[in-house]
């Protein structure tokens, strides 16, 4: 099992990797005269070859990737061309506010959808169970962002329930994580009422019956267990699906987060900070993803980790 | 007392087609998915000929002096934009671009999510392991972020829009296709080619993709909502498609400043909700009609 | 010869350039009364001496309640703190609130005195002598001296750092060596002894006092500078009424303190604490200062037009309109077709649909100058809308057909692009819009090497004409893209910063702004109106219309 860990790990690393190099390919693709731009505009043109010198930016490319390489296993980004702060701490500063999102999320599709999944699987064909389907079909389509603008307006100022946008309060960060959460929940309570419906009809859930065990340890022990293992299926590769959403819900709720970050970086040319987003983004997705692997081992004997 | 939801029942609700077909009716979900995709589908043909204006024309009497025009208020029928644009038109035109991307890129990705995928599993060996291996990696990767960045770099347009939601959406697709291609190699009639001395490639083209078929259309259509969503959150940002082309999810990230003219958000946020709902239940109602089930993966 | 000497007097006046003490003495060295002056003067001295009555620069203060945290947020973030590179208008905004200098705007735009206790202009004009007030500490507990005032000025005026103000001082002794990297220091900028400070001008200059007014000039100490190198950005140290407590890297805020070591720390500021938002888009603003939230809004409600619309329908009083220096035009790379020729510029001129402006809160004046500037000229013929014109203009020049590439840069909404767009497409170009990145640090070189033409914005921070001039559309001015430059135009600018009468030097400038019509080196829009918004508990809110807000007067009741 450690051994299985460690390698997925490696393959996390070369994965982490290939993705800096994605980052150096396309900043050294870029049309722009770096040092120029750090220097600022309006600088002499020795200032501005003193930065390409301290930079190394005369060296050949092979080199420039080689340093570029080793800064970023150091987990040095280098400078953001905005605000010349380190980009480093930057993220760090913005890194756990997405992380705080992306939690109160998570757990707000996996009670929601699960819950629901479950309800809707104990009574078929129920009243919930045709709503449920017709508010799932309508929530997976809904743009995340148009939701986001909608709730922000109607909760945050009609009834100034939550405030309004920021990240400044506990209550703020309600209504970001249930819009990005939120189609989610519809996709897991579908995938739960199938997986559980599939259960309900089995062998061995008539066999339980037949020995006389109540419904509600049937559907909470057994139903539940068997359900479980589709949904963390689904989750381990969502969170990448997932970082995407927060780009547009922290826009749209001004939640000083990895994803504004990124679209403000991108609004405003800031390439070393954009990267970095990129490869901690990643970083990010890919550990999850590996803890999600781990945790399905755990619950469902029947998957391996590979 | 009612019980747990018997088989019967449950067989009733996932297989909606059986019954459809039992009573000689056509199944609501297919019917209604086809209806709105559809409509989205003549609006995007002949968007020129239904709307009343040029969509990217600004009106000398688009605006009232204090703004734009609000539905049903002047000859706009559904209001004007900020610039005097009707909006209506505007709306129309947006099907282009939405039904264009939920064609195009949907496309694009389908094929090289074929080739991966028949490649990988009938090959099977070394192949197999690298291209899974890979599409797996992406998969995971935060595929809407790496897309931002390339689109920063090579500048928002079209074709990077095209490319971009290519990259973000051939992963899935190509597990899928994965996956089934395992289960249709071992079939007795690809054996029996095979034993005939049938090449490989033959087999793949006039045996294997055939097979495909039914799940690709299904998994076309599922993702081409996922890709009109997709789009519109990049224009939302602002990457999408350039001004002044219409886009919904664009004149919604247009008009996020513009929250006291709500028609100006609330009209595309409906049009992209609608056209997403019915490739959902068209792709749903395909699945129900045709199979195979699309193993589920988010979309 | 004494009247010339009265009228020279008065004119200082006027301008602000004098405080009453300084005045009294020169009218008392003439032999003539003060009060002689003001029946000479006329509204002059009576509207300048109300000013002056206040023993605090700036405008009008009243009593108000000490205490309790005043916010405001910004829909950008902000790029720095430190003086000459502050460009975008988060930073510009914040530096009055850390950072004092010689001068204070006194919320109508006029320069007054602040951390100097005198200032004394030769009778020829070209040395200007401050006395420093004593006592007055940086937030690190050191006294101000003039020397400070040396290095801060040397370095906003070094191509090392490269402000955009770095033409501003030019007609101090000295100055050109050193932009040249030629020499290490200002000769012109002398210390005196340790509370005086002297510039010595090649030519008379009567802008210094305003230029001293400005945010780029506002003292800073040496020891903190170089002690915190890339640091000092955010970590502000000045002399200002607030001190920088914290502030978050990510950018979403910071927090200063009351400094009580204010210059007018007895008195001023009144908040114990300012919440300074970043990030926040302008709906959100307006909604949290309508919800009681936050006390003001940053920048421009403007930029969101249904807002103002909003607003307007309601008579809301929190909210104003402020005449403003905001300019607002097209920039034309004039050293490529088309818009090397001359009678192309000035058709794109003709094609721009003007009053259509005014739905994106644009005051379509045609101008360049803005309205309430020293030297605009309203009976200067601008170019009207006239589609038919440029067309024939075009064919002249044979410029038709021709394709453009038009930025919409730094997530713009692409509105006012879009207007020229259709303007342009209506005479016959064929225009494409881009997006793209350029203004963080105004990366306007790079935007002349990729685009024909691109919009601009720009706030003026000094109120004079002159500002345009030296940073604008001199020949190889510091902003100017455009490729394009007029000796005339140069000449009288150097010219016009000497001159002493104010009637003469605003007649000079019109005749500049005429040249630069003519010439159309720009697609010349107009001033933005600028809106803002305050919440109902925020007293005496001053936005003074060269971009900065008086904070440090501010209550909330």
């Amino acid at each position: 099992m450690l051994r299985v860990i460690l390698r997925r790990l490696g393959w996390v690393l070369v994965t982490l990797a290939a993705v800096a190099t994605f980052t150096f390919f396309l900043t050294f693709l870029l049309p722009q005269d770096v040092a120029r731009t750090i220097a600022g505009d309006k600088v002499s043109e020795a200032e501005v070859e003193r930065v390409r010198q301290e930079l190394g930016l005369n060296d050949s490319p092979a080199i420039q990737y080689v340093r570029y390489m080793g800064r970023v296993a150091r987990l040095d980004f280098g400078y953001s061309f905005v605000n010349r702060q380190p980009v480093g701490e930057i993220i760090a500063e913005r890194l756990p506010r997405t992380i705080s999102l992306a939690a109160v999320a998570i757990i707000f599709q996996l009670v929601v959808g699960i819950g629901l999944g479950l309800a809707t699987a104990a009574r078929a064909n129920g009243v919930l169970d045709r709503t449920t389907l017709s508010w799932a079909v309508l929530m997976i389509s809904l743009p995340t962002f148009w939701l986001g603008l909608i709730l922000l307006y109607v909760f945050a100022f009609e009834l100034g329930w939550f405030p309004l946008g920021g990240a400044d309060s506990f209550s703020a960060i309600v209504l970001p994580a249930i819009t990005l959460g939120i189609a989610g929940a519809a996709w897991y309570s579908r995938v739960v009422r199938q997986a559980a419906s599939e259960t309900l009809a089995s062998d061995f859930v008539k066999e339980l019956r037949a020995k006389g065990l109540p419904r509600r340890t049937i559907l909470f022990k057994h139903v539940l267990r068997a359900s479980l293992s589709p949904v963390l299926t689904m989750m381990a590769i969502d969170f990448g699906f997932f970082l995407g959403g927060a780009v547009l819900v922290e826009t749209v709720y001004a939640w000083p987060g990895l994803g504004l970050t990124s679209y403000q970086a991108i609004e405003t040319g800031d390439t070393p900070l954009l990267m970095a987003c990129v490869i901690v983004g990643s970083a990010f997705v890919l550990i999850l993803n590996l803890a999600a692997d781990l945790v399905r081992t755990v619950i469902d004997p029947r998957v391996r980790l590979g | 007392m009612s019980t747990a939801a018997s088989p019967a029942d449950v067989e009733e609700f996932l297989d909606g087609a059986a019954r459809a077909r039992r009573t000689g009716r056509v199944d609501p979900v297919l019917l209604s998915g086809c209806v709105i995709v559809g409509f989205f589908i003549v609006c995007a043909i002949f968007a020129p000929w239904i709307a009343p204006h040029d969509p990217d024309f600004q009106q000398a009497d688009g605006l009232n002096g204090i703004g734009p025009w609000a539905p049903f208020d002047s000859s706009y029928l559904l209001g004007t934009d900020e610039l005097g644009r009707d909006y209506l038109s505007r709306l129309i035109y947006g099907a282009r671009v939405a039904i264009f991307i939920a064609i195009v890129p949907n496309a694009i990705a389908m094929v090289i999510a074929t080739l991966v995928g028949v490649s990988a599993g009938y090959f099977r060996g070394r192949v197999d392991t690298i291209l899974m291996r890979i599409t797996e990696t992406v998969m995971v990767l935060p595929a809407f972020l790496l897309a931002l960045a390339l689109i920063s770099v090579a500048g928002s347009g079209l074709w990077v829009v095209v490319i971009a939601l290519v990259l973000v959406s051939w992963t899935y697709a190509a597990r899928v296709v994965y996956g089934e291609v395992l289960r249709i190699r071992e079939a007795t009639f690809i054996e029996a080619a095979r034993a005939l001395g049938a090449s490989s490639w033959r087999i793949i083209f006039r045996h294997v993709i055939p097979q495909l078929r039914g799940l690709l259309v299904t998994y076309f259509t599922l993702n081409a909502a996922f890709m009109v969503l997709t789009e519109a959150g990049l224009g939302f940002l602002g990457f999408g498609i350039q001004p002044p082309t219409p886009s919904w999810g664009a004149m919604i990230g247009a008009s996020r400043d513009l929250l006291f003219w709500p028609w100006l958000i609330i009209l595309p946020g409906v049009c992209l909700a609608l056209l997403g709902m019915g490739f959902y239940l068209l792709g749903e109602g395909l699945q129900r009609r045709f199979g195979p089930r699309v193993p589920t993966a988010r979309l | 010869m004494k009247d010339e000497e009265v009228r020279r007097v008065l004119e200082a006046v006027e301008q602000g350039h004098l405080d009453r003490r300084t005045f009294v003495q020169r009218a008392a060295a003439l032999g003539v009364g003060a009060s002689t002056f003001g029946a000479l003067a006329g509204t002059a001295v009576a509207s300048s001496g109300a000013v002056l009555a206040s023993p605090i620069p700036g405008p009008p203060y009243k009593r108000g309640k000490r205490g309790g945290v005043g916010s405001v947020a910004w829909p950008d973030k902000t790029v720095t703190y430190d003086p000459p590179l502050a460009y975008d208008l988060g930073g510009y905004y914040g530096l009055a609130n850390f950072f004092r200098g010689l001068m204070a705007f006194d919320g109508k735009s006029n320069p007054q005195l602040d951390l100097a206790s005198s200032m004394d202009i030769s009778g020829d004009g070209k040395r200007y002598r401050f006395k420093l007030k004593k006592g007055v500490t940086f937030h690190n507990g050191r006294e101000v001296t003039a020397s400070d005032f040396k290095y801060t000025f040397e370095r906003s005026s070094s191509k090392q750092i490269g402000s955009w103000v770095q033409g501003f001082l030019t007609s101090v002794q000295g100055h050109a060596a050193f932009a040249a990297g030629k020499t290490k220091q200002i000769p012109g900028i002398k210390v005196i002894d340790k509370y005086t400070l002297e510039l010595r001008l090649t030519k008379p200059d009567v802008t210094i006092p305003g230029v001293l007014a400005t945010p780029p000039f506002f003292v800073l100490p040496q020891e903190e500078v170089k002690k915190q190198g890339k640091n000092f950005t955010f970590n502000p140290v000045g002399t200002g009424p607030f001190k920088m407590e914290k502030w978050d890297k990510g950018g979403s805020r910071y927090t200063a303190v009351r400094n009580p070591d204010y210059v007018y720390g007895k008195t001023l500021p009144y908040f114990d604490e300012l919440d300074w938002q970043w990030n926040v888009p302008e709906t959100l603003e307006y909604l949290r200062v309508k919800s009681g939230k936050l006390d003001a809004t940053g920048g421009n409600l403007g930029s969101a037009p249904s807002i103002v619309a909003q607003l307007r329908a309601s008579k809301n009083p929190d909210y104003k309109e402020w005449p403003s220096f905001s300019i607002q035009w097209f920039e034309l790379n004039t050293t490529q077709a088309p818009f090397d020729d001359v009678r192309v510029r000035r058709a794109v001129n003709y094609a721009v649909n003007k009053p259509r402006l005014q739905s994106l809160f644009i005051q379509p004046t045609g101008h360049f100058f803005p309205p309430n500037l020293l030297g605009y000229n309203p009976a200067l013929k601008t170019y009207g809308y006239d589609p038919e014109k440029a067309k024939s203009l075009l064919k002249q020049a044979g410029a038709t057909g021709v394709e453009l590439t038009i930025p919409i840069l730094d997530g713009g909404t692409g509105r006012i692009e879009q207007l020229l767009q259709q303007d342009l497409q209506q005479v016959g170009f064929k225009v494409k819009l881009v997006k793209d990145q350029a203004s963080v640090y105004d990366l306007g070189s790079k935007l002349a090497t990729k685009y024909p033409l691109w919009y601009k914005g720009w706030g003026m921070g000094l109120p004079d004409p002159s500002e345009l001039v030296s940073s604008l559309i001199g020949t190889g001015a510091p902003s100017n893209y455009s490729g394009w430059g007029n000796k005339a135009i140069d000449k009288l600018g150097g010219q016009a910063t000497a001159i002493t009468n104010r009637g003469k030097r605003g007649s000079t400038y019109a005749a500049i702004e005429k040249i630069l019509l003519a010439e159309a080196p720009f697609i010349f829009l107009g001033v933005s109106t600028w809106v803002t918004m305050h919440s109902k508990r925020l007293q005496n809110f001053v936005w003074e219309p060269v971009l900065y807000e008086h904070w440090d007067r501010s209550w909330a009741s």
